[in-house]
């Protein structure tokens, strides 16, 4: 694997070498950046099993686009639009996109400067996959991935008000969840102060 | 303005602990990959080496077929040298006639050997002819290009003239002449009649380098002359029974030796 690294040092190399379809430069690729996309797949779809899937036909998919990619923005940010889409696909075609739940509204705001410090991203993820189908897609896509209420709504088929309210709704639901942990992790005086707040 | 800077907090938690996070995908999950790039083959890998095996066995089998066929041309042709130097001008023309073929070629020499035959003939009914112009001109005549043949004594009359008719008064009457022939082998023709172009010919094709033949053609020979019932060969394959019986003997003579050797 050193003697690969080696070989592609640069990214712009590591493109050439991919756009001529070397076998080399695709391992190199993959043992780079596929965990990094394993994490995107399994937030959008929650199940190790088919994020793999949808992982693998996201690189299929880069390999053989990689020809269109202009070098203008981040590689990196490129394979991470190939892969929010293939997971986007798969969800259109399981038609569960529009999944709703009526969750209750958060009570309790977290101490953030604690979760920052103690809240592992493993335990993130676990609190993305609980979430319903609807309100974990549109918090991806705004919140993680950075897209606007209209381009979410363009991409699901959805209204730009349907995605602020789903928005909302993971918020406090993730909100909720981010309290839970404080108070079981045992960082029950701000988890109190919180309570307290919100009452 | 709270609720906005709490969501903003939020976002941001979620959005930098999951930045650099990664997920351990599967360690299948390059296999996968690897298994979908590659189109799938309409036969199996195993299919596929056999096909390949059995194309190279068949490409095989009809070389070694074509070069036993052109060797066996060739020592037809090698056969046939001589012949053809003895006949130059009809066999040319049979050869124009008919196809070079095998067994037509065996024909044609079948031919030539019964002109040759005829020829045979044709020189000792010449040689009788010189015979009884040589009596008639007497044992001096020097006009005859054949050698000196030993005729027969001519037998002596009790008058002592040379076969002259008991009944002959000196008349020109008819004459009988009586003519001893010895029968003479085939290979005891005179010099002339044996054409010693022939000879060197034939030499010429003793001579002739012959091509060596591939081991495994010598080996097939040997099994088709074994099938046909013909004398197998062991010399050319290399083998000698004789050696082989002589080699499994050796060890043990060799090996009583050496214990005894030790013994002592």
């Amino acid at each position: 694997m050193g003697k690969i690294l080696q070989l592609f040092s640069h990214e712009t190399q590591l493109i050439r070498a991919l756009r001529a379809r070397d076998p080399k430069a695709q391992r190199l690729l993959f043992e780079k950046f596929s965990g990094r996309m394993m994490t995107v797949c399994v937030r959008y779809v929650g199940d190790r099993m088919t994020a793999e899937d949808i992982l693998v036909q996201g690189f299929m998919k880069i390999f053989d686009a990689i020809s269109q990619f202009r070098e203008e923005g981040s590689f990196e940010g490129w394979m991470r639009r190939i892969m929010v889409n293939e997971a986007l696909a798969f969800l259109r075609q399981q038609r569960r996109l529009l999944e709703n739940a009526d969750l209750a509204e958060a009570h309790s705001i977290p101490d953030y400067q604690y979760a920052d410090e103690h809240l592992h991203a493993s335990e993130i993820i676990r609190m993305i996959e609980k979430l319903p189908l609807g309100y974990r897609t549109v918090f991806n896509l705004y919140a993680i991935e950075g897209f606007t209420h209209m381009e979410i709504a363009k991409m699901l088929g959805i209204t730009e008000s349907t995605s602020k309210s789903q928005l909302h709704r993971a918020r406090a639901s993730l909100q909720e969840m981010v309290a839970k942990w404080e108070a079981d992790s045992g960082n029950g005086t701000n988890l109190n102060d919180s309570l307290s707040k919100s009452i | 303005m709270d609720s906005k800077a709490n969501n903003e907090r939020l976002d941001e938690l979620f959005r930098s602990k999951l930045e650099t996070f990664e997920t351990l995908a599967g360690d299948r999950a390059w296999e996968k990959l690897q298994k979908a790039q590659r189109p799938a083959s309409r036969f199996p890998a195993p299919t596929r080496w056999i096909a390949a095996a059995v194309v190279a066995g068949v490409c095989l089998a009809a070389g070694f077929w074509f070069g036993i066929e052109r060797e066996e041309e060739a020592m037809l042709t090698a056969a046939d040298a001589p012949v053809r130097k003895e006949n130059t001008g009809r066999l040319e023309e049979k050869e124009k006639a008919a196809p070079a073929e095998n067994g037509i070629q065996a024909v044609v020499s079948e031919h030539e050997r019964k002109d040759e035959t005829a020829q045979t003939m044709a020189a000792e009914e010449k040689r009788e002819k010189e015979v009884v112009v040589s009596s008639r001109k007497g044992s001096g005549a020097k006009d005859s290009v054949s050698p000196p043949v030993e005729l027969p004594q001519p037998v002596p009359s009790d008058s002592g003239k040379l076969n002259t008719p008991v009944g002959a008064t000196g008349e020109p009457a008819t004459r009988v002449l009586v003519v001893y022939v010895t029968p003479v082998p085939l290979d005891e023709t005179p010099a002339m009649e044996k054409e010693p172009e022939i000879v060197a010919q034939a030499a010429a094709v003793e001579e002739a380098p012959v091509k060596k033949k591939r081991g495994i053609q010598r080996f097939f020979k040997q099994l088709r002359n074994a099938k046909t019932g013909e004398k197998v060969d062991w010399e050319e394959l290399g083998l000698s029974p004789q050696k082989t019986y002589a080699n499994v003997e050796t060890p043990v003579g060799s090996r009583q030796q050496h214990y005894q050797k030790k013994g002592n």
